[in-house]
């Protein structure tokens, strides 16, 4: 592990930063900025996660926005993987097609492969419907943005922790008997 | 069996009159992780985290209040619609 007041280039920091926001600062030493990034970029990550559901995170439909995604690291991958492969399945008349289900229908897995497949009236009046409600409109943007703003949030502190900043003690104030 | 219950993290929240609403931990959230990094002086984040929340959301309400002007009052005014 680096000193706290290690400067150098650091590739294993830099490194940890994308694997988890947070890790390349504890890496470099610097426990009290590795807890505000993590604080800061997992809230904004879990944020837009609480409001708007898995379907925020989608490399299928919203490829671009995903990109940005991305950046938050490992935390992102592992929740589109989940999504991909527990949320959504195949159209029914169209098994190439792998989407989101509409409401009446329900996720089924057969030989294998997860098929929507339409309930029943008294199935939907019973309660049962797909995995998952997909966000619309303003709040599916706004947790999209978070999302994206966490991973943007994580390439400065990507950066930052492969190229540390040196740490400052402050100056000391007229009224504590220093030079201004 | 699989309801339409809300689940956290897994449903889209229902907030769709108080969409708005959602800027400010938003704001704060990234104001904690930027100023984590970008902040100098660790003893002076709290006053440093403040500030730049202020910021961004007194920037935001004043772009909130323009757009109302322009749209509600300027925008009639160039392009008045046939009553």
């Amino acid at each position: 592990m680096a000193s706290p007041q290690s400067t150098d280039f650091n590739p294993l920091a830099g490194l940890a930063a994308l694997v988890f926001p947070g890790l390349g600062h504890l890496v470099l030493g610097r426990t009290k900025r590795a807890v505000l990034v993590c604080i800061g970029v997992m809230g904004l990550f879990l944020f837009g996660l609480l409001a708007g559901g898995i379907d925020a995170i989608d490399d299928r439909n919203d490829k671009i926005w995903f990109y940005g995604q991305a950046l938050v690291g490992a935390p992102t991958l592992v929740v589109n993987y989940i999504h991909q492969n527990h949320f959504k399945a195949a159209d029914p008349n169209n098994p190439g097609i792998i989407r989101s289900g509409y409401p009446g229908e329900h996720r089924v897995v057969q030989n294998g492969q997860a098929v929507w497949q339409p309930l029943t009236e008294a199935q939907i009046a019973s309660g049962m419907g797909p995995p998952n409600v997909p966000g619309l409109g303003r709040i599916n943007e706004i947790a999209m943005l978070s999302i994206v703003l966490a991973g943007m949030l994580n390439l400065i502190v990507f950066l930052d922790a492969l190229m540390p900043s040196p740490e400052k003690t402050p100056r000391p104030s007229k009224a504590e008997g220093g030079n201004a | 069996m699989i309801t339409l219950a809300y689940t956290p993290f897994i449903d889209a929240l229902p907030l769709h009159d108080g969409w708005y609403l959602l800027i400010v931990p938003m704001t704060i959230f990234l104001a904690i992780g930027y100023k984590g990094v970008r902040c100098t002086h660790l003893n002076r984040y709290p006053r440093e985290l403040a500030i730049f929340i202020v910021q961004i959301l007194g920037v935001i309400a004043l772009l909130a209040i323009a757009f109302l002007i322009l749209i509600n009052y300027l925008v009639p005014l160039l392009a008045p619609m046939p009553t």
